[in-house]
């Protein structure tokens, strides 16, 4: 944008939100330009990506509708942002069109709490650790605890980019428990959906409700077709009793039909399981010896009450026993620690992944059903091992330096999740540029089998493209001209909006 | 070459995760991670900003400018950002609290591995070297290196000042011991200066104080100023070892982290112990060598230097000091300890941003009100001296005293 212009409508906002919250400077326009680690494997190479052309802090729904009706009159993309947290690039201006950020995190409250229907209402600045907290007060939880965004990341980025989250294998994903939304249009007009479409309910909140579920289309729409500035969302009594379990394996095919059926029966609320052939040869030395090369689940279990509890633990007992299950007795030093992995976003200081498990390059994350998880895992393998050189660097905590594969079976529905890192030579250009190519070539074999989260895919639209079926890149097109036609809101996004590429 | 490239492993390492700008975790004692954040609420503003802007001066995006050195001195190198992001941390608070979070590292160090954070602190004092370098620095910044380069202090104050306050105390200047007093102490809270010399004495404790001593250099340090703050040190170093001094006892925060930490970088390892006073107190209370006579009928709360307690790990001390003075009923604030909310002051934010210091230090009335504290005891003179500027602004009825000065009221000298 050339610095006339951008000097006009930086006016123009500040006349909307006021001087303190408008920023067109250098330098507060760079540190919008990243997002997630991923962000920064790619930006030394990339000419895609760049900053915004300013930021925004609106306040209220009635500001960004404002700013929504101002880009539209200027022509200018609109890019809503929560944490920064996401790796999928929805929350990064493509370089060649810029526009507006707008940083949501100033609209951060718990507007309501409706004690008899569950439910909370926030706006989507709000983060995972100030949910945790005010919903505590009230002695509920929202069942779902954040994406890997940790408690730095806000629901809203989570809503829009799709998130899994910890205790998904219970709760499912976090879009799973949204009821309504608020969503300024890409016209300026604010909506509201389900039960709060009726002029006459204020204070249920209700997803389904005489007519279409219209929430659907922007969630996982990375901001597409209107920028969310509330939402409601499930709640959930908060289960007195609690045990983090860990069995092992004879083989993957065993560690899948128990997490599986373990699943199936409700019995889990969040699971982590590694396959012993994906980790490192450092991490094997250590495994191999303490629990055989075996497979091993780490999952909670929960219950409301006591006796059911007990007869639950025993029911899982069980049912690892049917697979070959070995039960790996760290549950009384959890429990006496106080500690579990449903607080899988409190175990982690915001440095573990860079600092234990090396200077990452990227990671990335396949969803798949359940029964693909050992072809995910393999070709995943298989790909960078075609040239371990390209992915090494120190992992200083486990003294390894090649791949490192992380794998976590989310269950849910069957839906498996394989989450790969490795670390990467920033100061060699030439091995950084191998290391994103064999990244490139995992994700196209994650999208063979499913799905890939993170990697950029929100606005890397050939991974998206070139598989969705051509009805459906219609219909999507369709709903993006009918909403947007100027084609503000967060272009490149899915792809759409990019029609000229 | 700019100074910033030693930190690039570091800065590619940054996850932007964000949860050194804004986390809340009611399992491991956060309520709310970056100061600075807070008040200026954009993201060039917390560490994850600041990494952002190295990331892309060290990728040439950036240029340093007088907006990137606004941005990086406005920060207090509280380094909440580092113990938010500790791997592994949360949980290792949640299972032992401070008292674990500071044992483990050092356990971890013993089997080879570092469970150290991002050093996002030293990235910052990184661009700020770089900034000193291009003379980009505030020019609060620049007084402040002027003045330590005159008069080894950063008050413009006359050296032969330095020890003005012990005038009629009878302080030797050699003994094994030596205080080193600080310049803030020696110039601007001579009170706390003169209690701690009177527990002392009262205590039958031999120290002596130099006239001689200078800058600790962790205001240069901290701002930018690395090679004045090395002949500092050097001095400083080749004084102590000249008077064969055992051990070194810090009045301040800031002197003793620079002592402890900052200077065998400078000057390699030191002939000699280095003590925080608290420490000290503490030794000396539970060797009965420390009469109380006056009770101090009150709540107290204790504020945490960010530098005594996150960085150098002293929580206990100054806490088990106030505990033993009879009378004193001590109130935690929350969040505390680790967790705990810095006064503003650090960093040379007091000098380069004195109204965003007074507005972070405001912040934490209300916590200290919560507690139904009357007096807000600390470790460090820094921080005394932001409390009192921002008691004194929002009129208050909150008495702000260093822990050495409650100590001297209840021994009665």
């Amino acid at each position: 944008m050339e610095e006339v212009k951008r000097k006009e409508l930086a006016e123009e906002l500040e006349g909307i939100v006021g001087a303190k919250y408008v920023r067109a400077d250098d330098v507060t326009r760079w540190t919008y330009a990243i997002e997630d680690f991923g962000s920064s494997f790619f930006y030394p190479l990339s000419a895609r990506y760049g900053p915004p052309d300013m930021v925004v802090k609106p306040h209220s729904a009635q500001e960004v509708s404002r700013i929504v009706k101002l880009a539209n009159a200027h022509r200018v993309p609109i890019i809503a942002r929560g944490g920064g947290s996401d790796m999928t690039a929805a929350a990064t201006p493509l370089k060649k069109l810029g526009g507006i950020i707008l940083d949501m995190t100033d609209m951060n409250r718990v507007i309501d709490f409706q004690e008899g229907l569950n439910a909370v209402r926030v706006q989507p600045g709000i983060r995972w650790g100030e949910l945790h907290h005010e919903l505590a007060k009230k002695g509920v939880t929202s069942g779902v605890r954040g994406p890997h965004g940790f408690l730095g990341g806000t629901l809203g980025g989570g809503i829009g980019g799709n998130c899994f989250s910890i205790n998904s294998p219970k709760y499912g994903w976090v879009n799973e428990n949204v009821l309504n939304l608020q969503v300024v249009l890409p016209n300026g007009d604010i909506i509201e959906t389900g039960s709060l479409a009726n002029t006459k309910v204020k204070d249920w909140y209700y997803r389904y409700c005489n007519g279409p579920d219209l929430v659907g289309i922007f969630l996982g729409a990375g901001g597409a077709f209107g920028v969310i500035t509330e939402f409601t969302m499930k709640t959930y009594p908060i289960p007195e009793f609690s045990d983090t379990l860990v069995y092992s394996f004879p083989d993957i095919d065993s560690e899948l039909g128990f997490v599986f059926k373990l699943e199936w029966y409700g019995y889990v609320t969040e699971l982590w399981g590694i396959a012993f052939f994906t980790l490192p040869d450092s991490l094997k030395r250590i495994v191999g010896p303490l629990l055989g090369e075996r497979d091993i689940v780490v999952f909670a279990t929960e219950a409301y009450d006591k006796g059911v509890f007990k007869a639950q633990k025993k029911a899982i007992d069980r049912m690892a026993k049917e697979f070959g299950g070995t039960v790996v007795p760290l549950e009384g030093l959890m429990r006496a620690l106080g500690i579990s992995i449903i607080d899988t976003t409190e175990w982690e200081g915001g440095g573990t992944f860079g600092k234990v498990m090396g200077p990452n390059g990227q990671d990335t994350c396949s969803i798949a059903s359940l029964p693909q998880w050992p072809k995910v895992v393999g070709s995943a393998l298989e790909i960078a091992k075609s040239d371990p050189e390209a992915l090494s660097g120190s992992i200083p905590m486990i003294g390894a330096d090649h791949f490192f594969l992380f794998a976590q079976l989310l269950g849910r529905g069957g839906v498996s999740n394989t989450f790969a890192m490795t670390p990467v030579d920033f100061s060699d250009p030439e091995k950084l540029k191998k290391a994103q190519e064999l990244y490139r070539d995992i994700v196209e074999s994650y999208m063979d089998t499913g799905a890939a989260a993170l990697y950029r895919i929100g606005k890397e639209s050939q991974y998206l493209m070139k598989r969705f079926k051509p009805e459906y890149i219609s219909f999507m097109k369709t709903l993006k001209k009918a909403l947007d036609p100027n084609n503000i809101m967060n272009p490149g996004v899915l792809g759409l909006g990019l029609e000229e590429e | 070459m700019m100074r910033l490239e030693k930190c690039a492993p570091e800065v590619w390492i940054c996850n932007h995760c964000s949860m050194c700008s804004d986390t809340i975790s009611d399992e491991s004692g956060w309520y709310r991670t970056c100061p600075v954040y807070r008040q200026l609420r954009f993201e060039d503003s917390s560490a994850r900003g600041h990494n952002t802007i190295a990331f892309y001066l060290l990728e040439g995006s950036l240029k340093y400018s007088k907006r990137v050195a606004d941005c990086v001195y406005d920060c207090t190198t509280c380094a909440s950002c580092e113990e938010v992001c500790k791997p592994f941390g949360n949980v290792v608070a949640k299972i032992g609290g401070s008292d674990l979070k500071t044992m483990v590292p050092p356990i971890m160090s013993a089997f080879g591995a570092a469970l150290d954070p991002l050093q996002s602190v030293e990235i910052v004092e990184a661009m700020r070297a770089d900034c000193v370098d291009l003379g980009l620095q505030p020019e609060a910044v620049k007084r402040m290196a002027a003045s330590t380069e005159k008069n080894y202090n950063p008050y413009e104050e006359p050296h032969a000042n330095r020890l003005k306050w012990a005038e009629g105390l009878h302080i030797p200047q050699t003994a094994d011991t030596v205080l080193f007093v600080g310049c803030t102490s020696s110039y601007r809270r001579q009170e706390i200066a003169v209690s701690t010399a009177k527990i002392l004495k009262a205590a039958r404790s031999k120290f002596a104080v130099l006239p001689d001593e200078w800058c600790c250099g962790s205001p240069l340090l901290r701002t930018g100023n690395v090679d004045l703050a090395e002949k500092m040190v050097k001095h400083n170093v080749a004084l102590l070892k000249e008077k064969k001094v055992k051990t070194l006892v810090a009045i301040c925060a800031e002197g003793y982290m620079a002592i402890s930490r900052d200077w065998p970088k400078i000057a390699g390892e030191l002939p000699f112990k280095v003590w925080h006073i608290s420490q000290l107190l503490a030794q000396l209370i539970s060797a009965g060598k420390i009469k109380f006579k006056r009770p101090i009928k009150a709540k107290v709360t204790y504020h945490d230097p960010c530098h005594l307690g996150r960085v150098m790990g002293v929580y206990d001390e100054p806490r088990a000091v106030l505990k033993a003075i009879p009378g004193v009923r001590l109130v935690e604030m929350y969040p505390t300890k680790h967790a705990a909310w810095c006064c503003g002051a650090g960093g040379g934010l007091k000098e380069s941003n004195p109204g965003l210091a007074l507005d972070i230090g405001a912040e934490k009335i209300p916590l200290i009100k919560e507690t139904g504290a009357s007096i807000l005891a600390s470790s460090c003179p820094f921080c005394k001296t932001n409390f009192l500027d921002v008691i004194e602004k929002a009129r208050e009825p909150i008495q702000v005293k260093d822990v050495t000065e409650l100590v001297a009221e209840s021994m009665g000298v």
